[in-house]
């Protein structure tokens, strides 16, 4: 009896994981076909230059002195009008040379105009919230410190917001360390499918691009509509996401207005990383499922998607479910029986579609991007699928343990750089120049010489 | 890359040829795989005393599987427990020196150890070759059917010129048979040698793991081919949409 009951119970495990699962790998074929029919309803690359609104750009940083020059050089390189932009690097209780390198940089240039945080609570959404009350631009562009703006980065961020109803915009970040370690080289393939296909496809689908506060920028009306950044967050880009989308405000991606990331190159610094993103995003579903699914406005469609992006991470400890369950059946001879035809059909249909869903919007993102060597790396990225499930239930556990106990759960973690002795040298070209160009030469460097391992 | 309807029609017209095709032979092919799983088996010195047909599906039989015999863990040598200790070992210095591995190496312990544990206290559990045949043709029978579709997807119709599509999809489906009788060999040398000890982590590495990392291999190849002919080399501050 209870053997049954288990065959029973692993069978009908393994076929919810199977269902679950395949909804999600049905909508990353969806999203990798749909940018191979290459096509774009919205384009707002034709106004690049004739919107100029007066922008902020927010740069948080703490403990940032191996890269902060990089970003202030690449962000005074720009080719916006000066009399309309401001930069405010937020140096939040920095004990290295950050506050050296910002106030240099302030003393040169009079947009620049940096808030050094000395208390209070830490993290990126605490500090933004404070620094929002200096700002005097209409729309607030940010990039994490360690990212380089390409020169007219901030020119296209800035195009989409011509159209009223957009509240946020997102570019595309392009990792430059890929050729520091195995694990660089797979989380580019990564970035390379999240930003190359499913940003765009669901941005040219209708649906809500996922803002992210390390390239991106919001509106600043939008912003105090929805009550500012939520400091309690520790994935506040997404939480703004959602709360500008619950209050009638799209998300666009601009996948041109790229910015050049130092992505985690051991599996310490990127476990970290990934902790805080399940335990943001898992958050937000929380906070926002209800709301989701209750507004009239939304679309069927784009209910389903912010639901799917936001319950994401939840598939990690379904797959491993359905491992314990086949695993289960492996060692129970009754369970060996003939299943039926269609009920084997689903296992091994789910095994090889689904888990070569992702792969597809890889080799699409790969293929657009025309990043040849790159995709000899994807058989490998399965290494990366293993560890990141590992750390992903890992972070869950942590998080509903938390939450189930009240207890305060992980604070904000900021992901090392390193910058592995490249320091000051992406801009060392244009060290004192402003001229035009330099700023690209510069990015194009550090990116080939990031690159020449792959061959790219 | 013209994702136009015609295209997708004459694409989804190819694998549903080939997948009929596979259908209609799949008794032959199933012989053809058993006979060519047989001449390794005598090769490599594996005692088999025959093949036994064995119900795959309904429609989709006769297969077969061998006859070879295959120790309890009372019967094992000491030198396949030695391994089993050994291969767990190997997997914990896996774990501790290469994080990027730790989880994979741990799932791969965790089924060692639940092995050696089945193994220990539930002695009678067997597990006779001819019924590993039968389980791993019912798998593989489904993949050989199913691939053309996932062929469909992942070659036919990403590639810019048809018939390169044609040709990785039949590559695809000839070294996924082939591959597969090495594996079939491979699993039941093991299953001879050091009984259960060994089969669920070989189930899992090379069962349908294996068909999975053969087409992701597959792809891999095909995106680097076709990447550079479609649209060009990509520059920093060039991103085509």
């Amino acid at each position: 009896m209870a053997v049954t009951v288990l065959i029973a119970v692993s069978w009908i495990l393994i076929v919810l994981s199977i269902l679950v699962l395949g909804a999600y790998a049905v909508r990353h074929y969806y999203f990798g076909y749909s940018r191979m029919r290459l096509k774009h309803p919205r384009e707002t690359n034709e106004l690049v230059g004739f919107v100029m609104p007066r922008v902020t750009v927010f740069i948080p940083m703490h403990n940032e002195e191996k890269v902060a020059r990089d970003i202030l050089r690449a962000l005074v390189d720009c080719d916006y009008d000066w009399e309309l932009l401001e930069v405010i690097p937020v140096n939040d209780r920095s004990s290295d040379g950050t506050r050296a390198i910002v106030d240099e940089f302030a003393g040169r240039y009079p947009f620049i105009k940096p808030y050094h945080r000395t208390e209070g609570v830490g993290g990126k959404p605490a500090a933004l919230e404070e620094a929002t009350e200096l700002a005097t631009g209409d729309i607030y562009l940010m990039f994490d410190a360690d990212y380089v703006p390409g020169r007219a980065v901030l020119k296209m961020l800035t195009a989409p917001f011509v159209d009223p109803e957009i509240g946020a915009v997102i570019g595309r970040v392009v990792p430059h360390n890929i050729g520091d370690s195995l694990l660089s080289g797979l989380l580019s393939l990564e970035r390379c499918a999240g930003y190359q296909s499913v940003q765009q496809a669901r941005f040219n689908l209708g649906f809500t691009a996922q803002f992210g506060g390390t390239v991106g920028g919001v509106r600043a009306a939008a912003l105090r509509a929805v009550g500012g950044w939520n400091p309690e967050s520790l994935t506040e880009d997404t939480d703004l996401t959602f709360a500008l989308l619950l209050s009638g405000w799209r998300t666009a991606y601009v996948n041109r207005a790229e910015c050049y990331e130092e992505v985690p190159r051991d599996w310490a610094v990127r476990r970290r990383q990934l902790s805080r993103w399940v335990t943001g995003l898992t958050e937000c579903l929380h906070n926002y499922w209800h709301d989701l699914v209750r507004a009239r406005f939304l679309r069927r469609e784009e209910k389903t998607d912010a639901l799917f992006l936001l319950a994401m991470y939840l598939t990690a400890p379904i797959i491993v479910i359905g491992w314990v369950a086949s695993l289960v059946l492996f060692f129970i001879p009754e369970a060996h029986a003939v299943p039926v035809l269609p009920v084997a059909m689903l296992i091994i249909g789910y095994l090889l579609f689904s888990n070569q869903a992702t792969f597809l919007e890889i080799g699409v993102a790969t293929l657009l991007d025309g990043t040849r060597l790159r995709a000899l790396l994807m058989p490998l990225s399965l290494l990366n699928c293993f560890a990141n499930t590992g750390a992903i239930c890992n972070a869950l556990r942590k998080f509903y343990w938390n939450r189930f106990w009240g207890s305060g759960g992980d604070g904000w973690y900021k992901t090392r750089r390193t910058r592995l002795g490249r320091e000051g040298q992406a801009f060392s070209a244009s060290a004192e120049a402003t001229a035009v160009g330099a700023a690209q030469q510069s990015v194009k460097g550090i990116y080939y010489a990031s690159n020449d391992g792959m061959g790219d | 890359m013209p994702l136009t309807r015609a295209r997708v029609g004459i694409a989804l017209g190819f694998a549903f040829v080939v997948f009929v095709l596979l259908a209609y032979f799949s008794v032959p092919l199933m012989a053809f795989h058993s006979s060519v799983a047989d001449m390794l088996l005598r090769w490599a010195g594996i005692p088999n005393a025959g093949w036994d047909p064995v119900a795959i599906f309904p429609g989709l039989e006769p297969g077969s599987g061998p006859l070879v015999p295959i120790p309890t863990f009372a019967q094992v040598s000491e030198g396949a427990r030695f391994a089993l200790i050994l291969g767990i070992v190997a997997l914990l210095l896996v774990a501790g020196r290469f994080s990027l591995f730790r989880n994979l190496a741990n799932f791969l312990i965790v089924l060692l150890v639940v092995s050696a544990v089945v193994n220990v206290f539930f002695d009678t559990f067997q597990l006779q070759s001819k019924v590993f045949g039968q389980i791993w043709l019912r798998q593989e029978l489904l993949v050989w059917l199913l691939m053309p579709f996932v062929s469909l997807l992942l070659f036919l119709l990403p590639q810019p010129n048809l018939s390169e599509g044609l040709g990785w999809m039949a590559l695809v489906q000839v070294y996924g048979f082939c591959f597969s009788v090495l594996r079939f060999v491979f699993c039941v040398g093991m299953l001879h040698y050091t009984g259960l000890l060994f089969m669920p982590l070989l189930w899992f590495a090379l069962g349908t793991l294996s068909d999975l990392l053969i087409l992701l291999f597959f792809y891999s190849i095909s995106v680097y081919r076709t990447s550079g002919q479609l649209w060009g080399i990509r520059r920093s501050w060039q991103s085509q949409f």
